[in-house]
């Protein structure tokens, strides 16, 4: 078999894999190792796994990975997302929907101190739902705004999955940080004008909330200090030039471990099961992102993903509509697997072929990131969804809360749009510092 | 995709669905409960001690302008434990994140043979580099080669490297012979 043939029938094959229901990184990993095996020996292709295995494992800069999920899940143990919650419910809570516009304001600042929407989510859902059943907000959307508003904690610094493509991609991890920021800003901002809108339209949707004294709300900012200080370590410590990402993720986890401590919300418990869902989390994205590069080697060995963006790249179709169908394939390829999978999976091909064809590594990473966004709330496996119906038990049907993201995913969409329009809504920012 | 795959999903509510009857034979169960005991404890060890190291040189550095000598070879090194000692007790967790859509619409005897099939996948994974991590060993300690800063020589490494292959393999066995037999309760 030709080396090409043999790299189209494995890539063939870890799709085939994969929809079957084998686990995704051994579903690559089988096919990686095979090919190698195929394209030069037993032992060539041992010795191309142990060298992905420990070069990938041993990369100081994928300590950011662990380190920063340690972060978020030790913010989430800490209930620091309650204190949040609560301050901007003071402030937003009686404007028209407001139990949803706190819902997306925590989302955002929920998002500044923890990577993965996961948290954001059941915190959210679990503070918000059942006040806004009380208070009897249209659940449809109000379970659509927090599932999606949600997924702002991956588009808000720091964020996992920037980290995943910047060192995929080998772009600055900081630069893409500081492009999230404006995007992130703008789809908060979209959103709470939507719901605004909709329930000055509409009050019953989601009717004013009891308004706070001005001293009482004055009163209730200081438990913002630990997530401004947080986010002003992290963020600041890598803009300033003393920390690396990996450092500041560090520095992070250490400042959550200090503040909780003097807060005394630190327990045992807390920290173990902080461990330990990091380290799932850490085992599952390890496995994927050893296996996807062994099995990106074997595909630029077989010529496969030169060929691929050479044949696409002369086309002769325009790369903006190459960008829309990218913008299909990452929706498409979101309905059916997990975002990490989607990210590490596509991006051995559709990354060099953005490069060839001229646009930002940057501006495509927030992107992806909002692509990324969008595949956890659309059916069927929109991971936000099924952890906000688990959170909301009786309170609001499955299909509801789908149907309920439909308006914020057109508008996330909307997002992506006006980016391909104006490129300088996410590459502003970075421009400023780098 | 897989829910009971939670590792997205850290603060996310677990399932209020009773667990069925534990049917793993002693064996099992005691494979289970020390792979399980070594995830808990490094990862509690590991991540704490980078946390704190990496806190601490950062502190050092602001405040006196004194780094500790070698933190990112010890972090670099700690990075390959997580996943060493994680990855045999992965396997029998159900970390690894799958697509079950067609998994689940399909009957009994497809899942058996993609579960078959993903325990032969995984097999070979463990098995080539157990291999290949043994065969490192000696030219490593030979050649004597070691971390940047510090020297932390890499043969202890590769033999962490090859156990935690052999692990992973024995649990993904254990895991094939409870499919095969129709016991699949996994570890928690």
């Amino acid at each position: 078999m030709d080396p090409f043939t043999l790299g189209i029938v494995g890539l063939g094959a870890v799709v085939f894999l994969i929809a079957l229901g084998v686990p995704l990184a051994f579903a690559i990993g089988a096919v990686a190792i095979l090919g190698n095996v195929m394209f030069f020996d037993v032992t060539r292709a041992g010795v191309q796994l142990y060298n992905a295995l420990f070069t990938k494992s041993t990369d100081f800069i994928l300590a950011s990975v662990p380190l920063f999920v340690f972060m978020g899940q030790l913010v989430s143990v800490g209930n620091l997302g309650r204190d949040l919650y609560e301050v901007v419910y003071k402030w937003f809570g009686r404007v028209p929907g407001g139990l949803a516009v706190t819902s997306v304001l925590t989302s955002a600042g929920f998002g500044a101190v923890t990577g993965v929407s996961a948290a954001s989510v059941a915190t959210v859902a679990t503070l918000s739902l059942p006040e806004m059943k009380r208070y009897n907000y249209n659940m449809r959307l109000s379970a659509g705004c927090i599932a999606t508003a949600s997924t702002l904690a991956i588009l808000v610094p720091p964020s996992l999955l920037m980290i995943l493509y910047g060192l995929w991609t080998e772009s600055s991890i900081g630069q893409l940080f500081l492009a999230g920021i404006v995007p992130a800003a703008l789809m908060a901002l979209m959103f709470c004008t939507y719901i605004v809108i909709r329930c000055t339209i509409h009050p019953e949707d989601g009717p004013i909330g009891p308004s706070f004294p001005l001293g009482e709300r004055l009163r209730a900012l200081p438990n913002l200090i630990p997530i401004v200080l947080l986010f002003a370590i992290v963020m600041g410590g890598i803009y300033s030039g003393v920390f690396t990402p990996s450092e500041a993720a560090g520095a992070g986890s250490f400042a959550v471990l200090v503040m909780l401590i003097l807060m005394r919300r630190l327990t045992w418990k807390g920290l173990v099961d902080a461990a330990i869902q990091t380290g799932r989390i850490t085992m599952m994205i390890f496995a994927i992102f050893v296996t996807v590069n062994l099995f990106t080697s074997f595909l630029v060995l077989t010529d496969v993903t030169p060929r691929f963006v050479d044949a696409i790249a002369t086309s002769g179709l325009s790369p903006y509509l190459i960008m829309m169908l990218i913008v299909v394939m990452f929706l498409v390829m979101g309905m059916i697997l997990d975002p990490i999978g989607m990210l590490l999976l596509s991006l051995p091909f559709v990354f060099p072929l953005m490069m060839r064809l001229g646009f930002d590594p940057i501006w495509f990473g927030i992107v992806c990131t909002i692509l990324v966004e969008i595949a956890l709330v659309t059916p069927p496996v929109g991971f936000n969804c099924f952890i906000l119906k688990q959170v909301a038990g009786d309170m609001v049907d499955l299909k509801d809360v789908f149907l309920g993201t439909l308006p914020f995913v057109v508008m996330s969409l909307a997002l992506v749009a006006l980016m391909v329009a104006f490129p300088g809504i996410a590459l502003w920012l970075p421009a400023q510092f780098f | 995709m897989s829910l009971s795959d939670d590792m997205l999903h850290e603060g996310a509510p677990r399932s209020t669905t009773p667990p069925g009857p534990d049917d793993r034979p002693g064996y099992v169960r005691a494979y289970d409960s020390f792979t399980g005991g070594l995830f808990k404890a490094s990862m509690i060890l590991l991540l704490m001690g980078m946390t704190l190291l990496i806190g601490i040189d950062v502190i050092l550095r602001f405040t006196i302008g004194a780094p500790i000598r070698g933190v990112q070879d010890i972090v670099s090194m700690s990075l390959l434990l997580v996943f060493l000692t994680a990855l045999p007790h992965s396997w029998r967790a159900s970390h690894h994140v799958r697509m079950d859509m067609l998994y689940t619409a399909m009957g009994d005897g497809f899942r058996k043979a993609i579960d078959v099939f993903s325990c032969l996948s995984a097999l070979v994974f463990a098995g080539m580099l157990a291999y290949q991590a043994f065969q490192y060993v000696p030219m490593l300690k030979n050649v004597g080669m070691g971390t940047m800063l510090l020297r932390i020589p890499y043969w202890p490494f590769a033999i962490a490297i090859g156990v935690s292959s052999v692990l992973f393999g024995i649990a993904v066995i254990l895991d094939l012979l409870m499919a095969v037999s129709g016991r699949k309760t996994r570890s928690s």
